[in-house]
């Protein structure tokens, strides 16, 4: 009888701990989806950047065809199930703010609807290279 | 039986109520792990919410653009430099600044503060090691060479509750040519290596184009580039330069200048070799010398093998007929040694200085003036000049070798040692530790410490720097009489004084320049009269130089119309009544004639045949006039019947005077009449002494002239 006493307790222990591994593991869900967006946006970008990608394709002096260059780039580097919004804005010296080209999209422009579950992340570019000249890229996120 | 079934039912309630014990306590275990876990669960979501990933990604791109701000800085500074010659450090803390500024454009809700500022680093590869600091450092033109560039950033980021996140960043390039082919002694070579490592390790991305190898052409007197193929060896970064189209012969494989940029565009510039060497021969008759103890000569080292003195070129000689080339290096970088005791002797620092030079086209006669000192960043060229000393301390020397070599700091200042040399411009005067000179002319007409007023004439007033006693102007050139008395129409104007660097706050060391370019005279005595623009246009150059008892004057007159007066002077030096006595050099016999000065019979008195020198003096003090080879032959060119050495023992206030004259018509004969394009001009060198008597003029006056010039001898 104590065997199966203790069995039972085996049981309700395990069946404890697998619930609550069920729940420790983080779940898909929309209140932390934003950053686990906003990571994967910055991860993209910095290794693009590390790659030499991000600035040759930014600075492109064909401004259509590095945009282009850049959107496959993102493609490529994002989960397929995620759509982005890139927006890349010159900075002149008084501080203002000029966009770039056009928008560099992927997706379904409802998916970007939500705001609250669209991650937006900002990054900045110093120079090309041969001279300061500052760019700010802004990139939504938002899961399919 | 009922009795055991009751017992066995007790005994079977009582591990009942114990089952149900240990399932309770299972359950209540249970539950506690529940709640731990929904602890840690909303730990874990609480981290997560707060955005490590987020904040950190902010830093990386903070670094990450800095970096791309730095080297594209650093990629900037290095080319600026390597083609302009020119580069602005000051411009670094702005950038970075403005970049800060950008930063908290760009994430306006991070409130993000980036702040930089310099840091030093010390930067080692193998056995060559330098300091970084003040953001950028270059050490260029050396067989190694280093470009780097070192930044300390702050950051702060108020939304993640961020501060005081510090990091320091570094970035360079370094190179290095393999010089040990020129030990080799090969006829020629084909190739050569260089090494080329970045902070992150050897860098292997580099092509022909990344190359740029520099040789020196003899027949147009510059640098070349030479075609080459640059491919990797097997050790990383070591390239292998080969020339295409020529083999580089001796000894030009050993002046050899190479330019690295790697592909983020930082450049190094290398140097094959790192100093010139050369020596100077004295060719003054030591058999004729008593001490050779002041014989020192300020010379000036020009481009190509050009060497002057005293506004000679000087000869030159020796086992090799190739002068090494100066690398185009910033003229600040260059530095001189000398030996003291003979050439095998040691090699001490010399005070040195640049110049620049100008070939003028001055009423159609082409003549060599110095504009002023240099600017310091500017590259050794065709006008520049090194100028810096060597001595003869002893008689039995006969050579001395000198190394003009440059550092590779490219932050160095221009040489800035000990000098006896000062210029106060408040006062207008030079000072030495042998004479001091007050500069009369337009803007500072009479002197403190001599009792006539100039009215513009343009004179330099000699005053002893022990006790401050004047001896009176000494008068460039003069012209005719004016109510009896002498050398009435003078150069007027205002000197330039050639003290200062050019945009620097760096002073000359070893000599300061004045230069008078006037085409005006003034008739020193007539207080009202205007000055003219009929007689004749004067430039001057005078050189006031540290650590010798000389100072040297170079004049060029032309006249513009003719004029009729008497008496022409190419000098006139007073004496204040200080003087005693006097002595020249006869210029037919070559004997001296001394005499004294009778200021109770005072007089002008003139004295057929001057030769090279003349001097005036007393117990105290004593002052030789010397003039070269060509100065004695124009002065003798107008008129050779009246050249004089002529005094005059007393001044037009009639106090004692004492002066000591060359005259190329004497004024005591009939009036002279000049002609418009008469020309001449001559070089004459002051020499200060503690007199006693003419010794020491008759001494050194040897130095001064064309046919005892000093001898340059190039060496391996």
């Amino acid at each position: 009888m104590r065997v199966v006493e203790t069995i039972l307790a085996s049981i309700v222990i395990m069946v404890t701990l697998t619930f609550v591994n069920s729940v420790v593991i983080p779940p898909y869900s929309p209140r932390y989806e934003a950053t686990e967006l906003e990571k994967l946006g910055y991860n993209v970008l910095h290794n693009l950047e590390a790659r030499g990608i991000l600035t040759r394709y930014v600075y492109d002096p064909d401004i259509a065809k590095g945009q282009s260059l850049l959107r496959s780039a993102l493609m490529v580097s994002l989960p397929s199930d995620v759509y982005f919004n890139l927006t890349i804005y010159r900075l002149d010296e008084y501080g203002g703010l000029h966009m770039e080209g056009q928008n560099i999209f992927y997706g379904d422009p409802e998916a970007f609807q939500n705001p609250k579950l669209v991650s937006t992340v900002t990054y900045v570019l110093a120079s090309s290279g041969d001279y300061y000249d500052p760019r700010i890229l802004v990139l939504q996120l938002a899961r399919r | 039986m009922h009795f055991l079934k009751k017992t066995h039912r007790q005994c079977g309630s009582s591990r009942g109520e114990r089952g149900q014990f240990v399932i309770i306590a299972a359950l209540m275990m249970a539950i506690m792990i529940v709640s731990i876990a929904v602890v840690m669960y909303s730990t874990v979501s609480y981290y997560r919410y707060e955005s490590w990933e987020e904040y950190m990604g902010v830093v990386d791109n903070v670094m990450a653009g800095s970096k791309q701000v730095l080297v594209s800085m650093l990629a900037n500074y290095t080319k600026s430099f390597d083609e302009t010659g020119i580069a602005d450090k000051s411009v670094v803390g702005d950038m970075l600044l403005h970049w800060a500024t950008d930063l908290y454009r760009a994430f306006p809700g991070y409130g993000l503060n980036v702040s930089f500022s310099k840091r030093s680093a010390f930067i080692t590869v193998g056995s060559y090691n330098r300091w970084v600091n003040d953001f950028i450092k270059c050490y260029w033109h050396f067989p190694e060479g280093l470009s780097a560039i070192c930044a300390e950033a702050k950051i702060d980021a108020l939304k993640f509750g961020l501060y005081g996140y510090n990091t320091s960043a570094l970035y360079y390039l370094y190179a290095k040519v393999d010089i040990s082919y020129i030990a080799k002694n090969l006829d020629n070579i084909q190739n050569i290596n260089v090494t080329v490592i970045q902070e992150s390790g050897p860098a292997r991305d580099l092509t022909s184009s990344n190359f740029e190898v520099l040789r020196f052409d003899p027949s147009t007197n510059d640098w070349r580039a030479v075609d080459l193929i640059a491919n990797e060896t097997s050790d990383p970064g070591v390239y292998k330069l080969t020339f295409k189209s020529e083999n580089i012969a001796k000894p030009y494989y050993k002046w050899l200048l190479i330019t690295v940029r790697d592909n983020r565009g930082v450049r190094v510039r290398l140097c094959t070799y790192t100093y010139i060497e050369f020596e100077v021969e004295r060719k003054t008759p030591v058999s004729k010398m008593t001490s050779s103890a002041d014989e020192i000569y300020t010379l000036e080292c020009g481009i190509g093998g050009h060497w002057y003195w005293n506004g000679k070129e000087l000869t030159v000689e020796g086992d090799i007929t190739i002068m090494p080339p100066f690398p185009p290096v910033p003229i600040k970088q260059f530095r001189v040694n000398v030996t003291q005791t003979g050439s095998s002797s040691q090699l001490v620092a010399s005070p040195c200085q640049y110049e620049i030079w100008d070939k003028v086209t001055w009423h159609n006669k082409t003549i060599e003036v110095p504009r002023g000192l240099a600017e310091p960043w500017a590259r050794f060229n065709v006008s520049s000049r090194i100028v810096f000393q060597v001595k003869f301390p002893q008689l039995t020397i006969q050579k001395q070798r000198v190394r003009i070599y440059w550092l590779d700091d490219l932050d160095a200042e221009p040489y800035q040692g000990p000098s006896d040399l000062t210029y106060d411009s408040a006062t207008f005067t030079a000072n030495t530790n042998r004479y001091r000179v007050e500069f009369i002319g337009v803007g500072h007409t009479q002197s403190p410490t001599y009792p006539y007023d100039y009215y513009g004439v343009a004179a330099l007033v000699m005053i002893n720097p022990s006790n401050g006693l004047c001896f009176g102007p000494w008068n460039l050139h003069a012209f005719g009489i004016s109510g009896g008395s002498l050398a009435a129409w003078r150069p007027y104007g205002q000197w330039q004084i050639k003290y200062w660097y050019v945009n620097s706050t760096k002073r000359a060391v070893v000599r300061l320049i004045a230069i008078l370019n006037s085409t005006q005279v003034k008739n020193v005595y007539d207080a009202s009269g205007r000055p003219r623009s009929d007689y004749y246009d004067t430039y001057a150059v005078v050189f006031i130089t540290a650590n010798v008892k000389y100072l040297q004057v170079d004049v060029h007159i032309y006249w513009k119309q003719s004029k009729t007066d008497d008496g022409l002077w190419f000098a006139t030096i007073m004496g204040n009544g200080g003087p005693t006595n006097y002595a020249f050099l006869n210029y037919t016999t070559g004997s001296v004639g001394s005499y004294q000065y009778n200021y109770r019979d005072p007089r002008h008195r003139e004295y057929k045949y001057p030769g090279y020198w003349a001097a005036h003096w007393n117990d105290q003090f004593g002052r030789g006039l010397i003039l070269n080879d060509i100065s004695v032959q124009n002065l003798r060119s107008i008129n050779a019947n009246r050249t004089r050495f002529s005094v005059t023992e007393r001044a037009p206030s009639g106090a004692n005077q004492g002066s000591l004259e060359f005259e190329a018509v004497n004024c005591g004969g009939d009036v002279y009449t000049t002609y418009a394009g008469l020309s001449y001009g001559y070089a004459l060198a002051m020499w200060m002494y503690d007199g006693g008597s003419y010794a020491e003029v008759n001494t050194y006056y040897y130095m001064f002239l064309e046919t005892y010039a000093p001898k340059i001898w190039l060496c391996e």
